[in-house]
């Protein structure tokens, strides 16, 4: 392309944007929403699954062993045996010695007194897993070794988090893509505003033999620039107020582990940017087939 | 050989015969009125001939190319070496006489350098170099159908499709761009002109296909509108 036909293609853009204002605003704006939409989706579900996996990663399972009817021996053997499963990242003991120790630290030893010198503590072993999914598993197997009394985990809490991360995600594509949808339906609109004012041009220009990627260039080149104003609008108030709420956690409510890194927030950025423009062409070229016949 | 149509038949989406059965054969360098009443094809073989409609039957060939199978793609290349002008001239009414000429080589590409150099050229040539940046709107019929011939002529093509280009026009000015297309024509640009135009035709003792509902009736060298020649 030589630079006076890249001057008239700019140019050209430049003058529909302004001749369709209204429209562009329109499609500028729905674009908007649609990626504020998709921006704070994304920062939801990144924060689940963070949330998820901190949590998954701090999961134990605790194995109840009482003594007697078993004998140290004995629980050192479940502890081995439990070693060996697949699985398993780590095996700590607390026998009930060192739990009735750390017991009496916390009460008065009057208490102690009226258990006549017996100790009604089981041995414990903590079991932490390699990995998450298979904690239920794991749990199951303990079980069932005998001379485990009870097994407990935390199972349920991520369950429901998985569970949780799974809607948003549902529920964050279904309101993304319908939103997408009608961002393209308005974009087209505005495209099928300029193919028309400029029907005359087009002709024209089919007849002194310009190229059909001549004649979409400044069509396809108005959608994107109207999907990355959507766009970069969208991105301003996503990461404005992502870096807002996330200093207002740091303050206030610490325990709440957000995401909180410059690499997160521009590839946020750069996506939303990417998603505009591909919104923008997508809906130039479903007008461009409809309308402009070349 | 330079255009030969060879039995061309056009059938509309809707089922009108515009064009049956008819061959035809131009050499470089003619210039070849066709005639005939409203309706009787003349506009359907310009149309063939620059590819804006595909013959339903026949072969269409020009410089050896056969229109029917050119694929898409090369369609805007045959235009370029083809000047197309129109009874309603087809000016673009917000850019000036030289914008508009200037449009025609932007579009395919030209470099600033090279439209600076054509179009003060061709605007001299159709007599317009004083009204460069005037608006169509300012200019009379017969000015703004030399835009339009200096759109056409503008990247030296070597054919040039007329259709009727003084149907909008009165007597005397009708005579000045017929002039002007005669010129074009002895610098070797072949030129293909659909006219209503009697006495121009009569008088000027061309080469004459005259038409009839979709067929050609008569072919003729130094021939004249009427049957009777
Ligand atoms: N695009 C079209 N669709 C359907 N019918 C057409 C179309 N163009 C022309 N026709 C018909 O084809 C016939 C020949 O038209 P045309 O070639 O324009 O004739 P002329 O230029 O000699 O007046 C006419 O009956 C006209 O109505
Ligand atoms: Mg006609």
């Amino acid at each position: 392309m030589s630079l006076s036909s890249l001057r008239y293609v700019i140019k050209e853009t430049a003058l529909s944007l302004r001749r369709n204002a209204w429209m562009s605003l329109a499609s500028v704006s729905t674009v908007a929403i649609s990626l504020i939409i998709l921006g704070f989706a994304l920062t939801l579900v990144y924060n689940t699954n963070q949330l998820a996996s901190n949590i998954e990663s701090n999961i134990e399972i605790s194995a109840f062993i009482l003594r007697p009817p078993q004998t140290t021996e004995q629980v050192q053997q479940i502890q081995a045996q439990i070693e060996q499963m697949q699985g398993v990242k780590s095996v700590t003991l607390l026998s009930k010695e060192q739990a009735l120790a750390q017991f009496q630290s916390g009460l008065n030893s009057d208490l102690m007194q009226n258990l006549g010198g017996n100790n009604p503590l089981p041995d414990k072993l903590t079991v932490k897993a390699t990995d998450a999914g298979q904690v239920k598993d794991l749990a199951e197997k303990i079980g069932k070794i005998s001379g485990v009394d009870t097994v407990r985990y935390g199972q349920g809490i991520v369950d429901k988090i998985i569970q949780f991360t799974h809607w948003m995600r549902w529920i964050g594509l279904t309101l993304i893509g319908l939103l997408a949808v009608a961002s393209i339906v308005l974009i087209s609109i505005t495209i099928r505003l300029t193919v028309f004012a400029r029907r005359k041009e087009v002709q024209i220009m089919k007849f002194v033999g310009a190229t059909d990627w001549f004649i979409r260039w400044p069509f396809l080149l108005e959608g994107m620039v109207l999907g990355l104003c959507g766009a970069i609008l969208a991105s301003t108030v996503v990461v404005y107020s992502y870096t807002g709420l996330v200093s207002y956690l740091h303050n206030n409510l610490t325990f709440i582990p957000v995401i909180d890194s410059r690499q997160f927030m521009l590839n946020l950025t750069l996506l939303m940017l990417a998603a505009g423009a591909l919104i923008g062409s997508v809906g130039s070229m479903v007008s461009l087939r409809k309308f402009l016949k070349v | 050989m330079f255009i030969q149509l060879t039995n061309v038949s056009k059938t509309y989406p809707n089922g009108v015969r515009a064009l049956i059965d008819a061959s035809l054969r131009i050499n470089k360098g003619e210039f070849v009125f066709l005639v005939g009443a409203s309706g009787a094809g003349k506009s359907t073989i310009i149309k063939l001939l620059f590819r804006e409609e595909r013959a339903s039957r026949g072969q269409v060939m020009i410089n050896g190319k056969n229109l029917n199978r050119l694929r898409e793609g090369r369609v805007p290349y045959l235009r370029r070496n083809t000047g197309i002008i129109f009874q309603d001239f087809k000016l673009l009414p917000t850019k000036s006489v030289h914008d508009n000429v200037a449009f025609a080589l932007q579009v395919v590409g030209t470099s600033s350098r090279e439209i600076r150099e054509k179009v003060p050229a061709v605007l001299s040539l159709v007599g317009l170099e004083k009204k460069a940046e005037f608006l169509p709107t300012q200019l009379s019929g017969g000015e703004q159908q030399r835009v339009c011939i200096a759109r056409a002529v503008v990247n030296n093509p070597s054919l040039v499709l007329a259709d009727e280009p003084t149907g909008n026009l009165d007597p005397d000015t009708s005579w000045d761009i017929m002039n002007l297309l005669l010129d074009i024509n002895k610098r070797g640009t072949t030129i293909v002109m659909a006219s209503h135009a009697r006495d121009i035709v009569d008088s000027l003792r061309k080469r004459v296909v005259a038409m009839e509902r979709g067929r050609i009736l008569r072919d003729e060298e130094k021939g004249g509108y009427g049957s009777e020649s």
